[in-house]
């Protein structure tokens, strides 16, 4: 059944881009849109890409109106993180520290950064199927991209930004 | 901290586990939701795309396990702005408001679907012009231009909109004559306005285009009125008149192109091979862009100039198959090149083979793999097909053991595809010279 086939990778896309407290619901607005402009899809074959757009231009939306409504981030909801954690490991927390770094960086990116970081390092999809996804050219992707990556490198205090990790 | 710190943060989010009944409440939420365009398109579609329509409906109902719904009957009239005559065909309205009957005179309507507004058309009038030099329009009819662009405001109800909302109309309310053919030189500068759904079912926002209207001569004496009736509609929103009666302009000259002239070549260090020699399309390389074929047969990525445009996957054609120095709007056929695109790359199980006369054979090496540059003209009445003045250039390149058993990579450009014919050569020789394969 197509859900089954698509639910779990469209509820990450959701995840990766808006985080995981409104994954599920934009999930389920994902699959209702689809099947309500199904007899719009020309070419059965492309039905992955066609879901994928649907599901980045709902989060887009959905980004858009929290904005609008000031809606906390994830990261104030859950303030005080890493003082509950267990001392278990230098590692682990290091993780949580640059969790707390990174975390308002991404949330003050623009919604297209915050959708090209998410599906293609997130996600692992090309620069080409993340570019198809968010309908963006190739190269305005690979901008935003970079773009975005250094407001996450200045985030965690990386003076000098290497060089981008995907060249294509 | 390092960059491995921020893709692993940016991994874990993607890395989320969805809940155990995400699938079960997907199913519910669709099974609450009715399918209610469905029987509003299937009637306004070609026949090609109904079957297509129909497999999608199929699927659709695969996905919920169960036999496809029909929603509820459309609205029996919208809120229009102007209409007239209560009967289902186009008929004039008896005092016609808008007016856009010289060149330049602008209107701006309500875009109106079943439940009213939802976003505004604006329509420019164009001139009426005698023909095209590509022969696109017969000598016995001239063509009426309007420029059209939608602005929605939300997506119209039906989803649907587009060329198929235009109609011209005669004094007698019958429709008098059709649009233009696709697929002439003409479409360069007036790109045709597509319709919604088309060929490509991503939501367009403006939308905008050229209505051509081709009107034989014989109606020249005829008032002519512009109606907008979206199909799912019964009555027109708004007529509009178009043409006072006058003399048709004269028909246009068809003009052959002529052969192209002569290029030379000059050795970069940029580039491994020799390149045309143009300072425009070095110009054009000064700001690159790139993109990548991931097709498994054949793929490819490309640096080309930024100043141009390429495709995302549509229809036969994968993403960064087609290249045009100016924007382009896919046609109803989503496998047919626009007119725009300057050149296209293609995987070729076979060889390129060709009746037409060979200019140019020069082995090179493209990509890291064995190649050819080639440039033909037409040999029409010498067992080609084409006439002498049309040229060919392009690449062969061989993924395979020999060229003739493939299979092929060849990007191909000719002097009746869009753009400049040299300059078109130009930009693809850098294009060729920088392109990388998989290994």
């Amino acid at each position: 059944m197509l859900v089954e086939q698509h639910a779990t990778e469209m509820y990450r896309v959701a995840a990766a881009i808006v985080g995981e407290a409104d994954a599920r619901d934009l999930t389920q607005e994902t699959f209702v849109t689809a099947w309500t402009q199904l007899p719009r899809l020309r070419e059965p074959a492309a039905f992955s890409g066609w879901l994928r757009r649907i599901c980045v231009n709902r989060c887009r939306n959905w980004l858009r109106a929290s904005k609008r409504r000031g809606r906390p981030s994830s990261l104030d909801m859950d303030d005080g993180l890493a003082n509950r954690l267990p001392d278990r490991s230098h590692d682990f927390r290091g993780a949580v520290e640059a969790r707390m770094l990174l975390e308002p960086a991404f949330e003050s990116l623009s919604i297209d950064q915050r959708a090209i970081l998410g599906l293609h390092y997130g996600m692992g999809y090309s620069i080409s199927e993340a570019a198809d996804a968010l309908e963006l050219r190739v190269g305005t992707a690979k901008s935003r991209l970079n773009s975005g990556l250094n407001v996450l490198r200045q985030a965690i205090g990386m003076t000098e930004a290497p060089q981008p990790r995907v060249v294509r | 901290m390092t960059d491995d710190q921020i893709v692993e943060y940016l991994r874990s989010r993607a890395g989320a586990q969805p809940p155990m009944d995400l699938v079960g409440s997907i199913v519910d939420a669709i099974e609450a939701e009715p399918q209610r365009r469905r029987s509003w398109f299937t009637p306004f579609v070609p026949a090609a795309a109904a079957v297509a329509a129909a497999a999608a409906v199929l699927v659709a109902a695969l996905l919920v396990g169960q036999g496809p719904r029909v929603g509820p009957p459309p609205a029996s009239s919208p809120t229009a702005a102007v209409t007239s005559g209560p009967t289902a065909s186009p008929a004039p309205s008896p005092t016609p408001v808008p007016t856009l009957l010289v060149p330049g005179d602008e209107v701006t309507l309500d875009a109106t679907d079943t439940d009213g507004r939802w976003g505004s058309v604006t329509l420019t009038r164009g001139e009426d012009v005698g023909g095209y030099d590509d022969g696109s329009v017969p000598p016995d009819s001239f063509v009426i231009e309007v420029n059209v662009e939608y602005v929605a405001e939300r997506e119209p109800t039906p989803l649907e909109f587009g060329a198929p909302d235009w109609t011209l109309v005669g004094a007698d309310g019958q429709p008098v004559g059709d649009v233009v053919a696709s697929g002439g030189r003409h479409e360069i500068a007036r790109p045709a306005l597509s319709s919604y759904p088309g060929a490509i079912d991503i939501f367009t926002n403006p939308l905008q285009g050229w209505l051509l209207f081709e009107v034989p001569r014989a109606a020249e004496g005829e008032a002519l009125q512009l109606v907008y009736q979206p199909s799912s509609l019964a009555e027109p929103v708004v007529v509009m008149a178009l043409r006072e009666p006058r003399p048709a302009p004269d028909a246009v000259a068809v003009v052959d192109p002529q052969p192209p002239e002569p290029v030379t070549y000059v050795e970069r260090s940029e580039y491994p091979f020799s390149v045309i020699d143009s300072a425009e399309a070095d110009a054009l390389f000064d700001v690159p862009d790139s993109c990548e074929n991931p097709a498994a047969d054949g793929a490819w990525t490309v640096t080309y100039p930024d100043a141009w445009f390429s495709n995302t996957e549509i229809g036969v054609w994968p993403a960064c198959s087609w290249f045009s120095p100016t924007f382009y709007a896919v046609g109803d056929d989503p496998d047919a090149v626009p007119p725009q695109i300057a050149f296209v790359g293609q995987y070729m199980e076979g060889d390129s083979g060709s009746f037409e006369e060979r200019l140019l054979t020069e082995p090179l090496t493209v990509g890291g793999n064995p190649a050819v540059r080639f440039e033909e003209r037409g040999a029409q009445g010498q067992g080609g097909t084409m006439p002498p003045e049309w040229h060919s250039y392009g690449y062969q390149i061989q993924l395979g053991g020999t060229p003739e058993g493939g299979p092929n990579i060849v990007f191909r450009t000719t002097t009746d595809m869009g753009g400049e014919y040299n300059l078109n050569k130009a930009v693809l020789d850098r294009i060729m010279a920088l392109i990388d394969l998989p290994e």
